[in-house]
């Protein structure tokens, strides 16, 4: 591949050294935080192609539509429904199921974290649950800190399970070709088996503070979740529109549909059904903010990615540095998939999960001759999934959901301090790591 | 014309130290809906109003944007907010007071005034050199005062 895209890079450099330097710009500053991340990744897209590295062509093929077809209709969906309150019914139902019992309250708000995750993105998720979360607790007369640390945890674990949980599952699946499905058999297993090791550890660290008084729980058995629906028909419509999504998701292969048709394809039915009937200006009005709810940001930051991956794909950087794993792993399997794991994990603690991720995808890729095959990539798949997705659980910064927690919760008078945060968080990712090299080794590499 | 000619003069204010419980009772005996709050000098500062002692009174994740979209499946709940009262009525209203708010000069000109009370959306505190209340401003006194009917 190199050379290949190089009609003519700037004065004559090496596009391989253009590009590495414009990747490692582009990770640099997204890393400060200084410039919004979305434009960083647009300005070292724009560089690539400026610079000669990528003609507009090759950019645009660099791009996964299919990623961002099933980011923006899942995010339609998501603003669509969530405005049912069918997300605030399933946390009061939860505390009413409990009866009011704190550590119970926890364990389900934890599970419904974890499944609502799973299905959506990690940020909605926290942002719909934290706040009904400080309601309850507030009711309840307990810190809240227990239950939001939980429930980021739960939502990063959550988010791992399937395909549309996270977007480093999204970019991985689009990429390699798997499948919902396959990400239900593969990783919803071990995601369990982790979700309950970190209830059980929270338990031993928190359970037993929670107590409550009889008019606590007396409040919160006066609780009538149902009034948390503000808008029944539209809950009807929605829950009927999640359903055909999902199961268009499970049956993908056989009806040959790709993820982002199914996503963009339901989001269109949901906009529908939610418009049908009305005057035209209204729906107008709808769709402004439906379509204003779309995160942008995410979208062009996806964008501009793809593109400066592609730069230092086609010059050739990539197949250099799987070379350089392969020879540091001696092209055995089984350690080549755990060191993607770890690497992944601790990188994933403290830098972007997504670019690392999508730089990945292509080393990973062009290993397929050494392991036989796409099918012998699967276990690597799987961990850079495992380790780039539980690796967000390590530190306040790891993961979007972990920020908007934190945010919330600050603003609501509780301190959300970074180093609190680490000192529980980082010992219980590295204990889902633990668990999911085993895992990996156990089920794939034996 | 100024903002001393138009205010009202001597106006009553809460002290630092004065209870949630006390500035709920002036606001309700005198229909008010905000009070100056000053502290042992005398010097203002700050004011309590009615939205930060509903805010006391609600969840607080619910007062932060529109995070909680409502709070109707919190059932019947009278004798909680009863219960809440009391239980904040103990505090100071010092650390309460909202420190932000922008404070008139006895000097400054009507229209001013008017607008500072246009962007608040609320009675304001009158304050001299020293930064003590000598007064407040409320949108009656300046609507009156424009009317002519002071």
């Amino acid at each position: 591949m190199i050379g290949e895209s190089a009609s003519g890079v700037w004065l004559g450099w090496d596009p391989l050294w253009v590009s590495t330097a414009l990747l490692i710009a582009t990770y640099g500053v997204i890393m400060t935080e200084r410039v919004n991340r979305a434009i960083v990744a647009l300005v070292g897209a724009g560089l690539m192609i400026l610079t000669g590295v990528l003609t507009q062509k090759q950019a645009l093929a660099g791009e996964d539509f299919n990623t961002l077809a099933l980011l923006i209709g899942m995010m339609l969906l998501v603003a669509v429904s969530r405005k049912s309150g069918m997300f605030q019914y399933l946390a009061i139902w939860s505390a009413k199921a409990a009866k009011g019992r704190p550590w119970a309250i926890l364990a389900l708000l934890t599970l419904v974290t974890a499944v609502v995750s799973a299905l959506l993105d990690n940020v909605t998720t926290v942002l719909l649950i934290a706040p009904v979360t400080l309601v309850i607790t507030e009711q309840l007369r307990v810190p809240p800190y227990p239950f939001l640390f939980t429930e980021i945890l739960a939502s990063n674990i959550g988010g791992t399970a399937t395909l549309i949980g996270d977007p480093p599952n999204i970019i991985i699946g689009s990429a390699a070709g798997l499948s919902f499905n396959d990400f239900v058999v593969n990783l919803t297993p071990v995601i369990v088996i982790v979700l309950a090791a970190q209830l059980l550890v929270n338990h031993l660290i928190w359970g037993r503070a929670l107590r409550v008084d009889e008019t606590a729980r007396t409040r919160i058995m006066a609780f009538n979740p149902r009034q948390a629906i503000t808008d029944w028909p539209l809950l009807r419509k929605s829950l009927l529109v999640i359903g055909l999504v999902i199961l268009a998701f499970i049956l993908a292969r056989a009806i040959g549909l790709e993820a982002g048709s199914i996503a963009l394809s339901g989001a269109a039915l949901l906009l529908l059904l939610d418009n049908l009937g009305r005057p035209a200006e209204e729906q107008t009005h709808r769709l402004n903010g439906v379509f204003s709810e779309v995160e942008w940001i995410t979208i062009f930051f996806f964008v501009g990615l793809f593109a400066v991956v592609a730069g230092v794909e086609h010059a050739g950087l990539l197949d250099w540095f799987a070379g350089q794993i392969l020879s540091a792993t001696g092209g055995g399997a089984a350690a080549t998939a755990l060191v993607i794991l770890w690497a992944s994990a601790l990188l994933s603690a403290i830098i972007d999960n997504i670019p690392f991720v999508a730089t990945m995808i292509p080393v990973i890729k062009s290993m397929a001759p050494t392991f036989g095959g796409p099918e012998g990539l699967l276990p690597l798949w799987w961990s850079l999934s495992l380790g780039a997705c539980l690796g967000g659980n390590g530190t306040l910064i790891g993961a979007s959901a972990n920020l908007t927690v934190a945010g919330i919760a600050e603003r609501a008078g509780i301190p959300f301090r970074f180093m609190t945060f680490l000192k529980l968080a980082f010992p219980m990712m590295l204990m889902s790591i633990v668990i999911s090299m085993v895992y990996v080794y156990v089920r794939y590499l034996t | 014309m100024t903002v001393q000619s138009i205010m009202t003069a001597k106006p009553l204010t809460l002290r630092s130290d004065d209870t949630v419980a006390r500035a709920a009772e002036l606001m309700l005996g005198h229909r008010y809906l905000i009070l100056p709050v000053v502290d042992a000098d005398g010097r203002c500062a700050g004011a309590f109003d009615m939205w930060d002692l509903l805010a006391l009174l609600l969840p607080k994740a619910a007062t932060l944007d529109h995070l909680v979209p409502d709070l109707g499946f919190l059932g019947d709940d009278l004798p909680n907010l009863q219960a809440k009262l009391k239980e904040i009525g103990g505090q100071p209203v010092g650390p309460l007071a909202r420190p932000d708010l922008p404070l008139l000069k006895p000097d400054m000109s009507v229209v001013e005034a008017l607008l500072l009370l246009y962007r608040n959306r609320t009675t304001l505190p009158v304050v001299d050199a020293d930064n003590c209340v000598i007064g407040v401003l409320s949108y009656w006194d300046a609507l009156a005062a424009i009317a002519n009917k002071k």
